[in-house]
């Protein structure tokens, strides 16, 4: 027999303060969905274009030669005649600027503050001024270290920071077109060989079970906010995403435990086998063979026909 | 004589925090038979096939397959344990927890590559269940974008691909949509008129109708209740209602409050045609 008060429905004692999620709530939805997004975004890799066609592992050999070589050339122009190979290979891969180089300036800043700042100074690279920062009347010293009283920006410093931040951005450039264009099961598997072999299984069985976690956590937020009547205070926020954690942690336990057993019931018993996909056909030659002369070329300017440019 | 495929001798099994999984179970599947276990939730249905899957081991008793003792120390030999597994495929409840590899079609291989058939053979096995399940249209596409129809399907897809002589199915047609569950009957029909020995979980009598030849009743306390042929198990109303496979209906007759089993079972005469 139902209680009687299941047929009333109870009245607010007070009235409500707006409902609006406490940020470690939010931040953990938004969390979930970003990485959703990032991991599942595999629209590019399914376009019909030139990189999408290639076998993942004769891409990702190429890219990663070019990468390679980039890190041995000394001159902009050479470093970005490469860029302009790799730019012209995403366009015909069906990759807009737009996807491929938002993701490169993002690490603008960053590269910038961390390499670029600090190698353009006289302190890292000595050379002629070319912009004094900081002028005091005399040296400070710290301790044993005794710092100049003027620093400033170098022409060789600015020459040898813009070469470095032009190559680690190259670097990223090409491994985005790497990643935009192959999906991600696809790019593990290039990676695939026997001493490799335990750890892609293991990255592949992370991403798949990921997106498991995340439909978890989605869950669990949903349920929570469906019963919130009124916001609760920080701390209570707090002890909730708290005992989440360890919610989602039995239960990944819990997943890990059976997945073990079915791939136990399948045969496994330690050593990972996978099917191997590697086809190296024209195409594959084609490609492989234009981004060998590319780096010949870039190489052959770095080294003779601009040997004697300062950039 | 036929034999037994599966044998298990007064086997209990424990979980480690001390609940009871089953209890003094007795039991033998002959080759080509298809076994449906019927009980209500948590009566050890699962642990059952887990023992007779060689994934968990008893306590007490001792479970055979194939003639030979099924230990954790048998299973420890490569080639036996190899052996073991060529022979007999399971498919979990959870789907979910089945399919681990990237893709569809990894998945359908993974098998097949663990018990070392040639590159080519897996490759041929892989186009064969994509195209038995007509699977070709997610062939590529990773587990989890999958409806649990298809990721029902792909996990048995999966299991066939090793070709087993046995196939332990926990709970293949639950939480399915009318048409899925249809289609998975059907499958399991077609594999036992192939001679596949079949040992199938389900609280859905109606699936048990469909495909047992035999029933075996699991109580709430863990034990086997009954065994029998499937007409005599699915008619014993006494029975089902005992081991909470029908429940008491109340229901009012001209201001009369009647109290019933209730069942909305129709058997079938599979070689007449008739319904009861």
């Amino acid at each position: 027999m139902l209680p009687d008060w299941v047929a009333d429905t109870a009245p607010l004692r007070s009235a409500p303060r707006s409902v609006s999620e406490r940020s470690i709530a939010r931040t953990l939805r938004e969390s979930a969905r970003f990485l959703e997004q990032a991991l599942s975004a595999e629209q590019v890799a399914r376009r019909p274009g030139l990189l999408q066609r290639l076998d993942p592992r004769a891409k990702a050999a190429s890219i990663v030669g070019l990468i390679l070589v980039a890190a041995f050339l000394h001159h902009m122009l050479s470093l970005l005649l490469i860029a302009a190979f790799a730019v012209l290979a995403a366009a015909q891969s069906r990759v807009r600027p737009a996807e491929l180089l938002n993701r490169v300036w993002l690490l603008v800043p960053a590269v910038f503050a961390v390499v670029a700042l600090p190698a353009a100074l006289d302190l890292v690279t000595p050379g002629s001024p070319l912009l004094v920062i900081v002028r005091l009347d005399r040296a400070p010293s710290i301790g044993p270290l005794h710092l100049p009283a003027e620093i400033s920006l170098t022409r060789q410093g600015v020459a040898a920071a813009g070469l470095v931040v032009t190559r680690i951005l190259l670097g990223v450039l090409l491994a985005v077109a790497l990643a935009l264009t192959t999906r991600w099961q696809d790019l593990l598997k290039a990676g695939y060989s026997t001493v490799t072999a335990p750890f892609i299984l293991i990255l592949a069985m992370m991403y798949r079970y990921l997106f498991v976690l995340i439909r978890v956590i989605e869950d669990m937020h949903l349920a929570r906010r469906a019963r919130t009547i009124a916001p609760g205070t920080a701390a209570l926020e707090r002890q909730w995403v708290g005992s989440r954690i360890g919610a989602l942690f039995l239960r990944s336990h819990r997943l890990s435990e059976r997945v073990h057993d079915a791939m136990r019931a399948r045969g496994y018993t330690g050593s990972p086998k996978t099917l191997t996909q590697f086809r190296f056909g024209a195409r594959e030659g084609v490609w492989v063979t234009a981004c060998a002369m590319i780096a010949a070329a870039a190489l052959v300017c770095d080294r003779v026909v601009w040997a004697g440019l300062a950039w | 004589m036929v034999r037994a495929v599966f044998e298990a001798k007064q086997a209990s099994y424990r979980y480690p925090d001390g609940r009871a999984g089953i209890t003094d179970a007795s039991l033998a599947v002959a080759e080509g038979e298809s076994l449906v276990v019927v009980g209500a939730n948590a009566s050890g249905k699962s642990t059952l096939i887990q023992l007779l899957g060689g994934l968990i081991f008893p306590a007490s008793g001792e479970v055979c397959a194939f003639g030979e003792p099924l230990t954790e120390s048998a299973l420890a030999r490569p080639d036996a344990n190899a052996r073991f597994r060529r022979r007999v495929g399971i498919l979990f409840q959870e789907a979910e927890a089945m399919l681990f590899n990237p893709s569809v079609r990894d998945e359908i291989a993974f098998g097949p590559l663990q018990l070392d058939l040639p590159q080519d053979d897996v490759r041929r096995r892989v186009d064969d269940m994509i195209a038995l399940f007509r699977l070709a249209a997610i062939a590529d596409r990773p587990p989890h974008r999958l409806s649990g129809g298809e990721q029902r399907k792909v996990a048995l897809a999966a299991i066939l691909a090793v070709s087993p002589e046995a196939l332990l199915l926990d709970e293949p047609t639950s939480g399915l949509d009318p048409r899925s569950q249809r289609w998975f009957v059907e499958f399991m029909q077609e594999l036992r008129a192939m001679g596949k020995t079949l040992v199938t979980t389900t609280h859905d009598l109606h699936v048990a109708d469909e495909i047992a030849d035999r029933i075996v009743v699991l109580s709430e306390q863990h034990t086997i209740a009954a065994e029998g042929p499937r007409h005599d198990i699915l008619t014993d109303l006494d029975l089902l209602l005992s081991v909470n496979l029908v429940h008491e209906h109340t229901h009012i007759h001209d201001g009369v409050i009647h109290l019933h089993p209730h069942t909305h079972l129709h058997l079938h005469d599979h070689h007449n045609g008739n319904h009861r």
